[in-house]
């Protein structure tokens, strides 16, 4: 089966430094894989590049065949992005926020899916405060909640956990596993390394610029192990 | 359609916290005051400088503005959610642009009494021509503002190098409205002065089309 | 890679930019005619339209190859602009400099505000800009790109500018001796002579700049990355 992803050749230097050299991998449809590596090897730069927030100097990308990083538009509406912090707008209510994303998308809005999402991300009542008074981890579960109604086929998420209490690392947990029974595609990073393995069907290692490593259904020790020898 | 938006995200973003238009208005009146103290309060001696005062003090204005329009969308990575949308990034740069020039038009037309207060300027004599001098003008200025700030406002130090790259690049804008708001003044039908409003015409033309065009490769970091 | 110097065909273009040079010196000071009212003061027109003249032509290869840039990702064209800005924003400073020497003892002022010297003036502080959001705009990757989108839009803003500092000043009038066009043929042919001089000055220098700009850009490359901001 052909893959629905592909990287080729990926490369971005910030002050002439390379920080990813040559960075090539697949992904099929319904695949959750965790990107992994130390400090500063790029994961963040990789996902924002295919999310078309950084610009990289070489490489080429494709999703269903259709090619990134092209001029115009049409490659960026099968793809979702969330990243350290959740991309809202402080002052706007909870419910303007996803409205205007959803706009942005050309995506009609669907208040029944709303409420349901609100329900289930514990948001319920919620909804029509500013987002300043919310706390980082309500923050995040309204950023997923902005990705559970938009329409896409590949997810980058960058730390989806770390500003969540363990409800909500579970919740995201069984929102991965209904996501995958969908055929989406989810790329993400985790510094819970624990978490990060049991989501995913294989880990991506990061490191000196390339991917080191694809493991397929590793375990927390094994990433760990592996991590260690890449010092 | 991602132009209107756009464009709406920024108005409305405005209205909920009116803190652009809030400090824009007081700066402006605070500015006029330090003109007027520092070319001591002769009134026709200040009259005389008045339209170079006006547009001085709407430049730096203006800056304000801009400095606020790009920082909401650092606050919480939201530029981000923009560069990833399916949508042609030079709709956010017209969107961002038309958002702006109506918060400057607006902090201006709060701020004119003062001018007309503090100054003694006689602007109601002309009102039509000189609100079409502050529409072509503010449409110019938007459009290269918001060129810059998308720029300079995504980088470390951009705060500082905003006025630094604008100002120079607005000299054209500076003379024609300030000459053209002089003619107003002074009396003069609109054939003796028109020239200025198509010169701030052009300028805005050719800048909307090379900031639509320029605007997808420097919106990516 | 070679230095510039090494390279043949360098040693030959800078040979005959020299050797041009010191001809076009001896034919301005000996053989073209001496106006009468200025005696030496009009000479330097020889230089300063040149210098106008360049100035121009290295901000469109500013513009220019910072449009390739944009378009292309490859950093070549980005040393073609970083090399165009500063030849050109240096032959800038010679015409603000060589402006006023003429002007004080003709007009007995410095400085007026003869309309290109105005744009000169304005275009100067552009790229004074343009220098600063290449050093301060973030990463060298990024603050190229910002200084490619400066560079295109300064020169877009250069007919406007002239446009409005020229109608700003009706009063001022440019200088006959400045519109070569309509000079006598003894006078035009020294000034052509110049300016071919001038534009060969023109091309060696944003040649060797450019060379130099790869140079750097390799040895930062090799030893991975520019340390500065």
């Amino acid at each position: 089966m052909a893959p629905l992803f592909t990287a080729d050749h990926i490369g971005k230097s910030f002050h002439l430094r390379p920080v990813l050299k040559d960075v090539s991998f697949t992904l099929s449809a319904g695949e959750s894989v965790l990107l992994f590596g130390r400090n500063g090897c790029g994961k963040t730069t990789l996902l924002k590049i295919l999310a078309a927030i950084m610009r990289p100097e070489k490489g080429q990308a494709s999703l269903n065949g259709q090619a990134l990083f092209t001029p115009g538009y049409r490659w960026r509406s099968a793809m979702v992005y969330l990243g350290h912090r959740a991309n809202l707008y402080p002052a706007l209510t909870a419910r303007e926020n996803l409205s205007l994303s959803l706009r942005l998308r050309r995506q009609a809005w669907d208040e029944e899916a709303f409420q349901k999402y609100l329900d289930r991300y514990g948001l319920a009542g919620r909804e029509d405060e500013p987002v300043r008074v919310y706390s980082e981890g309500m923050l995040q579960r309204l950023g997923l909640i902005r990705l559970e109604l938009a329409a896409w086929e590949i997810a980058y998420l960058d730390e989806p956990t770390a500003a969540l209490d363990v409800d909500g690392a579970g919740l995201l947990a069984e929102t991965f596993r209904r996501w995958r029974s969908m055929s989406r595609t989810i790329l993400f990073t985790s510094h819970d390394l624990g978490w990060g393995v049991a989501q995913a069907d294989r880990a991506l290692l990061l490191s000196r610029g390339v991917i080191a490593d694809d493991m397929p259904r590793p375990g927390e020790k094994d990433l760990v192990a592996r991590l260690g020898r890449e010092a | 359609m991602a132009f209107w938006t756009i464009l709406v995200k920024d108005l409305r973003l405005e209205l909920r916290t009116r803190e652009s238009l809030a400090t824009m208005v007081v700066f402006a009146a605070t500015i006029i005051l330090l003109f007027a103290f520092a070319f001591s309060a002769a009134p026709a001696q200040l009259r005389s400088f008045a339209p170079g005062l006006i547009w001085i003090t709407y430049f730096f204005t203006a800056v304000l503005g801009l400095l606020r329009s790009f920082g909401r969308e650092n606050e919480q990575d939201a530029y981000d959610l923009l560069l990833t949308a399916p949508l042609d990034r030079g709709a956010i740069f017209l969107g961002k642009m038309a958002a702006f020039f109506i918060l400057l038009l607006a902090a201006q037309l709060v701020s004119l009494p003062f001018f007309i207060l503090f100054l003694d300027l006689p602007l109601w004599k002309a009102p039509t021509a000189f609100a079409l001098i502050l529409v072509i003008t503010d449409l110019a200025i938007a459009a290269v503002g918001t060129l810059i700030a998308g720029m300079s406002l995504r980088s470390p130090a951009g705060e500082t190098l905003l006025p630094i790259l604008l100002f120079p690049l607005l000299t054209p804008i500076l003379i024609a409205a300030t000459e053209a708001t002089d003619a107003v003044l002074a009396g003069q039908p609109l054939e003796e002065w028109d020239f200025w409003l198509m010169l701030l015409l052009t300028f805005f033309g050719v800048f909307v089309l090379a900031g639509t065009f320029i605007f997808d490769y420097i919106s990516e970091q | 890679m070679k230095s510039f110097h090494a390279i043949r065909k360098n040693q030959v273009l800078l040979g005959i930019t020299l050797t041009v040079a010191l001809v076009n010196l001896w034919i301005i000071y000996q053989v073209a005619p001496v106006v009468v009212e200025q005696e030496m003061a009009q000479k330097i027109f020889y230089y300063h339209v040149p210098l106008a003249w360049n100035t121009f032509l290295a901000y469109l290869v500013v513009a220019i190859t910072g449009g390739a840039y944009l378009v292309t990702n490859d950093p070549k064209w980005d040393t073609w602009s970083l090399a165009g800005a500063e030849v050109g924003t240096l032959f800038a400073l010679l015409i603000l400099i060589t402006g006023p020497i003429w002007a004080t003892p003709i007009w007995g002022k410095s400085w007026s505000w003869e309309p290109r010297l105005t744009t000169t003036l304005v275009l100067f502080l552009i790229f004074l800009g343009y220098f600063m959001i290449r050093e301060f705009g973030g990463p060298y990757e990024r603050s190229s790109r910002y200084a490619a989108a400066v560079g295109i839009i300064a020169v877009i803003d250069i007919p406007l500018i002239l446009t409005a500092v020229t109608w700003w000043a009706p009063e001022v009038q440019s200088h006959p001796q400045m519109e070569m066009g309509s000079q006598p043929a003894s006078i035009l042919n020294v000034f052509l002579f110049s300016l071919f001089s001038f534009i060969l000055i023109l091309v060696y220098m944003i040649l060797y700049r450019r060379h130099v700009g790869e140079l750097t850009y390799r040895r930062l490359t090799q030893q991975g990355g520019a340390n500065h901001v």
